[in-house]
């Protein structure tokens, strides 16, 4: 295990900051919304230690094979309670996470975005918008492919440069998986040169209204838009559906999450529960169910969703679970099906008729998972 | 061991809340989340529900997750605009997972 790891960690360079960040005064709504990924070594005085490390790490970077110490990503709102244990010696930060080095995340290589690419697929030509929280207007894996933006609930705080930029980090996550660029940095997403669009209608916290999320489908639809990206989810809204109905007959793709709610039977949330919105369960690394993702007959692709590297706001990276992170990979391949002329019900027939079968039931796989490979005939 | 306290805010125009969730044991406790939302807030008169936060909104579908030292307080919050006048009880829920967390709170616009 630790030779593993030690692949990994050689294959990521890392860039020190050396700023110190507080940690001390971890109350209030600032710390409700710090969800950022650090890089940790931590020392441990008993094995009870080394457990507790691992059960908050993302990820294991690096076991040590002599020292009794481990290098592990967690969230920073774990740093202090790992501190205060007494078999934990110590918990540095070892830097922050900006990898300069490209990664092919798990999942945009099990969809074969890879594949696509390297048969000189790239989405080039199809608009792709993410209705989310934003997108970081300034990321280096994805600036490239920014195209225009808009906004329902505009963005808050000293980070914004425009309306529709992204304060809160999800959007940002989810934009990286469906088309971060093709660069020596970072990520790369499962299309990589299509034209990104932000749609910001959830606020900072990541909520929004019916009305404000309706307006955005519907702003997509009146550019003429490609692909609606929806890593959003709650109960039936007439407004939603009116919006969804009218981007459909304009010739949008839309794509959408199955929701968190699982395990559970016949539970696929709104929007993706309407039949104008391809709804997508989420899988793991090893092609079985993420025990999150809703399931129910709507399910109509699956897509990896669990321990999802991708892009983050101030730049950065980070990895996140949901079918919210599921939905953009199966919008990427859209992007690439329609960049090459499919209408949006026939590049949603396409993945549908490609899809792998990955021996999951049809509630929670629906016809497979999605294969850009496979749907661009390679 | 959670503690926790709503507390409300009314003015001319809106009513906010916070409901401030407090860890008053002597382990950690991480909450987890399904999805965006964090807490909800619904307004009752004479106990018929008049408003909920979460109505008509929608979130992020990924997973959050959030850890309380011994002592560590975090607030979330959520707004009533243009609530009618009246004499109301206010009911604040955590939405974590597995947790049952809520405060209670009258108060009048």
């Amino acid at each position: 295990m630790s030779r593993t790891n030690d692949i990994i960690s050689r294959r990521k360079v890392l860039q020190l900051t050396g700023g110190s960040v507080s940690l001390a005064a971890t109350t209030g709504l600032a710390s409700a919304e710090s969800s950022e990924t650090v890089e940790v070594n931590v020392g441990y005085a008993a094995e009870s230690g080394r457990r507790a490390a691992k059960r908050e790490a993302k990820r294991v970077v690096r076991e040590f094979a002599s020292i009794d110490a481990v290098t592990v990503e967690v969230n920073r709102n774990a740093l202090s309670g790992l501190r205060k244990r007494n078999d934990v010696r110590y918990a540095e930060e070892n830097g922050r996470m900006h990898a300069i080095a490209q990664t092919l995340p798990w999942g945009v290589d099990r969809v074969d975005g890879d594949v696509a690419e390297a048969y000189g697929y790239t989405g080039s030509g199809a608009d792709v918008a993410i209705i989310d929280t934003g997108i970081d207007s300034d990321h280096p894996d994805l600036v490239d492919n920014l195209g225009s933006g808009a906004y329902a609930v505009a963005c808050s705080g000293s980070g914004c440069n425009y309306g529709w930029d992204d304060d809160n980090g999800h959007g940002t996550h989810c934009a990286g998986i469906a088309a971060a660029v093709d660069n020596s940095r970072g990520v790369v997403g499962v299309a990589t040169n299509p034209t990104l669009h932000a749609v910001k209608v959830l606020d900072s916290r990541g909520g929004g209204s019916y009305s404000d999320i309706a307006a955005g489908i519907e702003y997509v639809a009146d550019q003429g838009w490609d692909v609606a990206s929806l890593s959003l989810g709650g109960g039936k809204s007439y407004t939603v559906e009116d919006a969804v109905e009218y981007a459909y007959s304009r010739g949008v793709l839309l794509v959408a999450a199955a929701g968190n709610s699982g395990p559970c039977s016949d539970c696929v949330g709104y929007p993706a529960a309407e039949p104008e919105c391809i709804a997508v369960s989420a899988t793991t690394s090893s092609d079985s169910l993420a025990s999150f993702s809703s399931t129910g007959p709507e399910v109509e692709l699956a897509a990896p969703g669990q321990d999802i590297y991708s892009t983050y706001v101030g730049g950065g990276y980070t990895s996140l679970d949901g079918t919210s992170m599921a939905c953009p990979h199966v919008s990427g391949v859209g992007g690439l099906l329609m960049a090459e002329g499919y209408a949006n019900t026939e590049a949603r027939q396409r993945m549908r008729d490609t899809a792998e079968d990955v021996g999951l039931s049809s509630n929670e796989q629906g016809y497979g998972l999605v294969d850009a490979a496979a749907a661009l005939g390679l | 061991m959670l503690d926790a306290i709503l507390s409300v805010t009314p003015s001319d125009d809106r009513v906010e809340f916070a409901l401030a969730v407090e860890n008053a044991g002597d382990e950690p406790v991480t909450l987890s989340f399904r999805d965006g939302q964090r807490a909800d807030f619904a307004v009752y008169e004479d106990g018929v529900e008049v408003w909920r936060w979460s109505e008509g909104r929608m979130f992020t579908m990924a997973l959050g997750s959030e850890t309380l030292d011994p002592g560590e307080r975090v607030s979330y919050g959520g707004t009533w605009e243009e609530p009618s006048p009246g004499t109301y009880t206010a009911l604040g829920t955590l939405a974590a997972d597995g947790v049952d967390v809520e405060a209670k709170t009258d108060f009048s616009v």
